[in-house]
């Protein structure tokens, strides 16, 4: 049975960076643009929070996935247990990878481009 | 609730926003580290940058008690670091039956509103010592997590 991960976002960059180039990957140039997944599916962006123990400002606004493990490659972390912070228990459960995931497009001929309008 | 084309110029809004300054949170990451490794001799795993968080995790275990303890620096600020937050945890996880519990314990240091070493320093002392004497008696919040 494949096990499908969850990406969740806060920072607008990285939500343009994946519309624009279907890329799940960290902007965090500082260790490697290391990007981390949960497998739980978060249906509240206050559980998720809790449970990977996220800084108050950290607050998912887009739950990404499912994603299925095949597409995640060359783990740097996990699966593992999150530790408590930020006054959170933790308990949740994530990986992590520096190779970016990369999302199915929808690929225009006539733009010799992605076509990413509404 | 937003309507999508007023989320659409949210997003628009929020992405003329300056990224942040990784390398300038990443010194100041490094400030309390030094305090860290200036108090703690034995092994502890260090990460940085858990879920994109300008945030430096320390923890260790000391083998005798099978408590697992950790240090967390938090770089506060949105484009520039403006301040440090520091927190620790004591915690273990016990298997009754079928269901995984955590018990637990959060000790909140407080903040700065500045990165100024001495008083980085001062808040990684006060947390280090408190963590490191926790014993299990001093455990009292428990959930249970999901297996």
């Amino acid at each position: 049975m494949v096990t499908n991960y969850y990406r969740y976002i806060t920072d607008v960059h990285e939500r343009n960076q994946l519309v624009s180039e279907r890329k799940i990957h960290s902007r965090n140039p500082m260790r490697g643009h290391e990007t981390w997944f949960s497998p739980t599916r978060y249906d509240n962006p206050l559980q998720a929070q809790q449970n990977l123990a996220l800084p108050a400002t950290i607050l998912p606004i887009y739950r990404l996935g499912p994603i299925p493990e095949t597409a995640i490659e060359n783990l740097t972390i996990g699966p593992r247990r999150v530790q408590p912070a930020n006054g959170h228990p933790g308990g949740g459960l994530e990986i992590a990878t520096r190779s970016p995931v990369w999302l199915l497009g929808l690929w225009s001929f006539g733009l010799n481009n992605y076509d990413t309008a509404l | 609730m937003l309507s999508e084309r007023t989320q659409q110029n949210h997003w628009r809004e929020e992405s003329q926003h300056e990224e942040r300054n990784y390398e300038a949170f990443s010194k100041a990451l490094d400030l309390i580290r030094s305090s860290f490794f200036s108090l703690h001799m034995g092994y502890a795993n260090e990460e940085r940058w858990r879920w994109d968080a300008p945030v430096v995790n320390f923890n260790w275990e000391n083998g005798s008690d099978l408590i697992s303890r950790n240090i967390n620096g938090f770089v506060l600020g949105e484009v520039n670091p403006s301040g440090v937050q520091v927190e620790a945890n004591a915690w273990y996880d016990v298997q009754e039956g079928e269901q995984l519990f955590r018990y637990w314990r959060y000790f909140p240091f407080g903040r700065i509103d500045s990165i100024d070493p001495d008083k980085i320093g001062e808040l990684v002392t006060q947390a280090y010592n408190e963590v490191s004497t926790c014993s299990k008696k001093e455990i009292e919040n428990s959930i249970e997590l999901q297996n």
